[in-house]
């Protein structure tokens, strides 16, 4: 039995996620949580776009499609931000 | 209060009372096998899945999920291969003292003296005021050492050091100024986590190291200042307390020991669209360079003369060979990959 207080922590971590602001953000960590890699995620995150009829374009106009790249992006950026909003409910 | 299926729901949308709210954490900590089905009530996506992959493999590795994330979220180190930046505390409030703002400027003084310079900490303090270097947070970290710089002595920042880098300074006889988290100097490995997890990281209090012993792996640290006091704490926790600022290190020296540490930047990742901004400022940065050139004298000749002042490369930056392109390239991107490290963001205004 891990001790209380990372229990406690634990649950704060989950409440920030369900804090992120940014909607893709969101949807990457938890299916991180759920065990997919970032490739499977991206693959992911392109159905989450057409379910939602979201389509991106990049500085050059050109339709973005998300890629393993793109999700490391937004997982690395949703982790400042839980670290921030954790900071911030603590 | 009793917590029902709404009530969780509800907590997992963010729309709870603050007591609701510390129930519902309440309930979790106490029954984390929970924790899972929260996750899944947070995802209004829950429904977009792999079709290759069986739910039931995924959802048994949600506790390890969790761990692995938690970790990478709370050392700021990735657990994955997925890009990560550690942001250097470069601003005004690191090397804030948690007693007053005085210790990196009570180091540096205490450093200057032992290289022969004859300097008091209220003298250094006044300089420091009178420059802008002193902040009501403390001290910059960029700003230790400046102070001896006007003095003649040969100093050196860098961040991402080790503790080999401390051994090798010392051993030339440079006097080694560190910045850390002061409370991580009595904290357990864990505690110093839980610290940085709750507050962050706090590079708040500049030191000397005086010694590191190998043998027993122990470092001993001096807290200049008129209640000067040393302290000797293990190298794993003296890691911690250090990690919270990079690991930096400030050297001061008497002879030049200069060698050349940039900061590792491999770890920035860039997004697609900052490669224009690296090409716009590639460009930009030869046009600066030509207009100086030009401006002192110089011109186009096929191949470099400094006796006449002709450089091939003083063409529009289009003609430049790959080469050279390739050199103002690289300086561009480091420096937006520095930028970023510096905890700035860079974002078009329109988007």
């Amino acid at each position: 039995m891990e001790d209380y207080e990372r229990r406690q922590l634990k649950v704060l971590l989950l409440e920030a996620v369900g804090q992120l602001d940014d909607p893709d953000q969101k949807f990457v960590i938890l299916k991180r949580l759920q065990g997919y890699d970032s490739r499977e995620i991206a693959l992911l995150l392109q159905k989450r776009w057409e379910k939602h009829g979201i389509r991106k374009f990049n500085n050059r106009h050109e339709e973005v499609v998300p890629d393993a790249a793109y999700v490391d992006v937004r997982t690395q950026r949703a982790k400042e931000n839980l670290r921030k909003i954790i900071a911030g409910i603590k | 209060m009793e917590i029902t299926d709404n009530l969780l729901a509800a907590y997992a949308e963010g729309k709870v009372t603050d007591t609701e709210r510390m129930a519902v954490r309440q309930y979790l900590t106490d029954h984390p096998e929970q924790l899972e089905s929260m996750m899944i009530m947070m995802d209004e996506d829950f429904d977009i899945q792999s079709e290759d992959r069986d739910p039931v493999t995924a959802s048994l590795s949600f506790v390890e999920e969790m761990d692995s994330f938690m970790k990478e979220v709370d050392s700021g180190e990735p657990a994955t291969d997925a890009p990560t930046i550690g942001i250097l505390p470069l601003m005004s409030k690191a090397a804030r003292n948690v007693v007053d703002n005085l210790c990196a400027i009570r180091s540096e003084a205490y450093a200057l003296r032992a290289l022969g310079i004859v300097v008091s900490d209220q003298e250094l303090e006044t300089e420091a005021k009178a420059q802008g270097l002193l902040k009501t947070d403390g001290m910059p970290l960029h700003s230790i050492g400046l102070l001896s710089e006007k003095r003649g002595i040969f100093t050196a920042r860098r961040f991402g050091c080790s503790i080999d880098d401390i051994i090798g300074a010392i051993s030339k006889g440079e006097m080694v100024i560190v910045v850390l988290d002061k409370a991580e100097l009595t904290q357990s490995p864990e505690e110093a986590r839980n610290n940085d997890l709750q507050h962050g990281a706090t590079p708040n209090h500049a030191v000397i190291v005086e010694s590191v012993d190998l043998e027993r792996r122990t470092i001993t640290v001096l807290d200049p200042g008129p209640a000067a006091s040393s302290q000797t704490c293990s190298s794993d926790i003296f890691q911690n307390a250090w990690d919270d600022s990079s690991r930096y290190l400030v050297t001061l020296s008497n002879r030049n020991n200069y060698e050349p540490h940039p900061l590792q930047l491999d770890d920035v990742p860039i997004e697609p669209e900052l490669m224009e901004l690296r090409e716009a400022i590639a460009e930009n940065a030869h046009e600066v360079w030509a207009r100086t050139r030009k401006d002192e004298g110089w011109s186009y000749g096929p191949e470099r003369d400094d006796a006449r002042k002709l450089h091939p490369d003083m063409l529009p930056y289009s003609l430049l060979p790959e080469s050279e392109k390739e050199y103002d390239r690289l300086m561009a991107l480091n420096t937006i990959r520095l930028v970023k490290k510096l905890g700035w963001e860079l974002v078009k205004p329109n988007k």
